[in-house]
C-alpha cells in the first residue's frame, strides 16, 4: 500500500504534507485538527482573549497552508506551526494595545473536584500570570510560553526563533526574573 | 569568584544539571536565592493554563480554516497573484513571441508599401501594382525562403519553444498588441525594420 492509498491518520508527518500538498480530501483538515489546540494556546499567551487567539489561530493555519510547500521536515509541523505562530501573533501584539483579559474567562476552565471558591482563586492567579507574562518583552515572553506551556526543548525554541540555545536560556531566565518582579509588584 | 549565568541557572532550575556540580552554588547565598526565584517564577507560571473554550469551538475553528483554505485562490487574485502564477519562462517568452509576430506583420506591410527592387531597377508600374494590392495579398505573396530577413524573422519565431498561440491567447493577441504600441515604441519598431532593410540592401 502506498502513502497515497494508506488512511490519513496512519501517515507520518512527511506523507501527511505531501498528501495535503496532492490535495488529497482531508489531509489539511488533519493537520488543523492535530494542532488546533496547541496553536490557539500559543495565541491565547500572546493576545488573552478568546476571540484573538481565535482569529489569530485561524490566520496561523491558513498561513501555514500557503506555505506547505516550503515545509522541509527538519523539524515537526507542531515546531513549524509555533515558528508561524510567535511571528504572526508578534505581529499582532506590536500592531494592537492588548486587551486586558476578561476575569469571566474562567467560565471556560475545566471544573474538575475543586470547590467554587478555589476554583476561583485558581482562576484569578491565572488570569495573573498570564497578564504579566503579557507584559513581558517579545522574546522572553515566547521563550517562557513555548518552554513552559508548549514543552519545546531549548533547541527547538531557538528553530522557532531563529536564535541561540544560549540566547534563548538568556532570554527565559530573564522572563522568569521579570515575571517574578511584576507579580510582587501586583501584590504589593 | 564567578556567580552563575544565566544558562547554569536554567539547567540546574530545570533539573538538567545537578547542584552538586556547582562547588559556587553551595557558597554563594546570593546564587542561591536566585535559584530559588527562578524556581519559584517557573512554578508560578506553570499555574496559569489557559482557559479551555467551549467543545464545540474546536470543530467551529477547523469549519472556518477549511473555508478560509477555500476562498484562499480568489482572496489571492490581484497583481501580487498574477505575478506569482506567471512562470519566469512566460514572462520571457510572451513579450519575445509577439515582438517576432509583430515585426513579421510589419515587415510585411513596408515591404508591401515601399518595395525596394533587388536588382537595381527602378521601380515600375509591378510594383506599384503590388503595394495597392494590400498589405495582406502581399504578405503572402512574399515567400519566406526568397527572402533572408523574412527567414531570420521566422527563425526567430520558430525557435520560441513554447506553444505561441497559448501564449497570446494568455497575454494579448498580435493584433491587440500593434494597436496598443506606443507612439514611441512604434517609431523604434520602424527604425530597426529600415536599419534591416539597408542592411540586407548594402549586402546585396
Amino acid at each position: 500500500m502506498t502513502s497515497a492509498d494508506a488512511p490519513l491518520a496512519d501517515l507520518d508527518e512527511r506523507a501527511l504534507v505531501d498528501a495535503c500538498l496532492a490535495n488529497r480530501a482531508g489531509a489539511f483538515d488533519l493537520v488543523v485538527e492535530r494542532h488546533r489546540r496547541s496553536v490557539y494556546q500559543l495565541c491565547y499567551r500572546f493576545v488573552g482573549n478568546h476571540e484573538d487567539a481565535s482569529d489569530l489561530s485561524q490566520d496561523v493555519f491558513l498561513r501555514a497552508h500557503r506555505g506547505l510547500k516550503n515545509f522541509r521536515g527538519q523539524s515537526s509541523i507542531a515546531t513549524w506551526l509555533y515558528r508561524i505562530g510567535v511571528n504572526v501573533c508578534l505581529n499582532r501584539v506590536s500592531a494592537k494595545q492588548p486587551i486586558v483579559e476578561a476575569i469571566d474567562a474562567r467560565e471556560f476552565e475545566d471544573t474538575g473536584a475543586e470547590s467554587p471558591s478555589d476554583r476561583m482563586l485558581r482562576a484569578e492567579r491565572g488570569a495573573r500570570v498570564r497578564a504579566a507574562i503579557r507584559q513581558l518583552p517579545p522574546k522572553q515572553r515566547a521563550a517562557l510560553v513555548l518552554r513552559t506551556y508548549h514543552e519545546l526543548s531549548h533547541r527547538e525554541i531557538a528553530d522557532v526563533l531563529g536564535s541561540s540555545v544560549g540566547a534563548v536560556k538568556a532570554n527565559f531566565f530573564h522572563a522568569l526574573g521579570s515575571l517574578k518582579r511584576l507579580l510582587e509588584d501586583e501584590n504589593a | 569568584m564567578r556567580h552563575l549565568h544565566a544558562d547554569e541557572f536554567v539547567d540546574i532550575a530545570e533539573g538538567t544539571r545537578a547542584e552538586s556540580s556547582s562547588a559556587h552554588l553551595a557558597s554563594c547565598e546570593a546564587c542561591r536565592s536566585q535559584l530559588a526565584d527562578v524556581r519559584a517564577a517557573m512554578a508560578a507560571a506553570a499555574e496559569a493554563d489557559v482557559p479551555e473554550p467551549s467543545p464545540m469551538f474546536w470543530h467551529h475553528l477547523s469549519q472556518r480554516v477549511r473555508e478560509a483554505v477555500v476562498n484562499e485562490p480568489q482572496q489571492a487574485e490581484g497583481w501580487r497573484g498574477a505575478l506569482r502564477r506567471l512562470s519566469w519562462r512566460r514572462a520571457v517568452v510572451a513579450p519575445l513571441a509577439s515582438l517576432a509576430v509583430i515585426a513579421l506583420i510589419v515587415f510585411a506591410a513596408m515591404k508591401a508599401l515601399a518595395p525596394v527592387p533587388h536588382d537595381g531597377a527602378p521601380s515600375g508600374s509591378g510594383a506599384s501594382a503590388v503595394a495597392a494590392s494590400g498589405a495582406s495579398d502581399a504578405a503572402a505573396d512574399v515567400s519566406i525562403d526568397a527572402d533572408p530577413l523574412l527567414a531570420i524573422v521566422a527563425s526567430l519565431a520558430s525557435a520560441l519553444d513554447v506553444d505561441a498561440g497559448a501564449v497570446l491567447e494568455d497575454s494579448a493577441t498580435a493584433d491587440h498588441a500593434v494597436a496598443h504600441l506606443t507612439d514611441d515604441e512604434l517609431r523604434e519598431m520602424q527604425r530597426m525594420l529600415q536599419s534591416a532593410l539597408q542592411r540586407q540592401q548594402s549586402g546585396d
